[in-house]
């Protein structure tokens, strides 16, 4: 192995030259013509292949995320387990949804992970905002909607950002006076 | 083409060992699909960050795949201990963090904390691409300095880690 070459600076720091060892070690080839748009379309088709199977799956998170709810609802309290489960599986729909295909799926869970977040402490209202959010999740996944879901899509995340923006319980309140 | 590469000494990838990071079985499992899919051959696949350390005690990999969010240690916590701890299995070591939380401080959050590349879940595979071809044909000088310890945080191409081209914006 090469010992890598750096400089020191005045101020004790050490910059190490770029490392292409990596390039290297393919024998210099240019990654670009391993990996091409050709391969790139082939690993895109075992996504495709997986959708139906991630629908189904997925429904076993929600009914988890369900569970963590109605676990959290009892006393609402930010400190149990049940609450980062909840914000746990929300934040990983949002983050496999968009992979398959289900656009609207990943906006509900962000909406609902972002909402989450921005508390600092859940009432009644604030619980039932949640429980909707995971209704449609439930929904979105039942009914294989895939993509923004066109207008009605549109329709349920206008409604979300509109029940998640009324929230007075925000750790950050940006108030008109800013 | 890539068969030609292939049929002349064998797979010039399958010499890469690449370790994926995610708590998520269906996120890991998809990831080490579309790899393999690449020409990737050796891939390891851990749970979390303490987990993936053991894996780095055992045997020397060449890149990491990481989530952030994680149970026992989270994908920042990793990294922080990779770059910067005393003990640290690797210094150098190129990662490429996947994260749903991908607001820009979360990724300033990320670049700071020594990643190679960002990349935003959910991802399409032709950006999991673009990452992986910037670490090996685009690697950048590496900074030790008391407060970071990472690859060099300026880009010459302009570019943020996430990829997009902050010039523009």
């Amino acid at each position: 192995m090469k010992a890598p070459k750096f400089k020191t600076k005045p101020d004790g720091t050490r910059i190490f030259e770029p490392d292409f060892a990596l390039k290297e070690k393919i024998g210099g080839i240019n990654i670009e013509k391993l990996i091409t748009p050709e391969v790139v379309k082939a690993a895109e088709e075992i996504i495709n292949q997986g959708k139906e199977r991630f629908a189904e799956e997925i429904l076993t998170d929600i009914r988890g995320l369900r569970n963590s709810y109605r676990e959290f609802s009892k006393d609402a309290d930010m400190n149990t387990g049940s609450f980062g489960q909840m914000v746990d599986t929300a934040l990983n729909i949002k983050s496999c949804g968009g992979m398959y295909g289900y656009d609207l799926a990943t906006e509900v869970a962000k909406s609902l992970f972002e909402f989450c977040m921005e508390m600092d402490h859940f009432d009644n209202k604030s619980l039932q905002i949640i429980n909707i959010h995971i209704d449609a999740l439930e929904k979105i996944f039942a009914y294989k909607i895939m993509g923004l879901g066109g207008k009605k899509g549109e329709e349920v995340l206008s409604d979300l950002a509109k029940l998640t923006g009324v929230s007075h319980h925000k750790k950050e309140e940006i108030t008109a006076e800013g | 083409m890539v068969q030609k590469i292939k049929s002349l000494g064998g797979n010039p990838l399958s010499k890469i060992a690449v370790l994926c990071v995610d708590n998520d079985d269906r996120i890991s499992v998809l990831l080490k699909r579309i790899l393999e899919s690449f020409g990737f051959e050796d891939i390891t696949v851990a749970h979390n960050g303490r987990e993936a350390l053991s894996r780095l005690d055992e045997r020397k990999y060449d890149l990491i795949i990481s989530d952030w969010q994680m149970e026992e240690m989270d994908g920042i916590a990793f990294i922080n201990y990779l770059r910067k701890n005393p003990r640290s299995p690797d210094f150098f070591i190129p990662v490429i963090m996947l994260s749903g939380r991908a607001e820009m401080h979360n990724i300033k959050k990320a670049r700071d904390s020594g990643i190679t590349e960002f990349l935003a879940k959910p991802f399409e595979v032709t950006r999991l691409r673009e990452r992986i071809i910037s670490v090996f044909e685009r690697p950048r000088e590496f900074v030790f300095s008391g407060e970071y310890s990472g690859p060099s945080r300026r880009r010459k191409s302009g570019k943020s880690p996430d990829g997009k081209d902050r010039r523009k914006e």
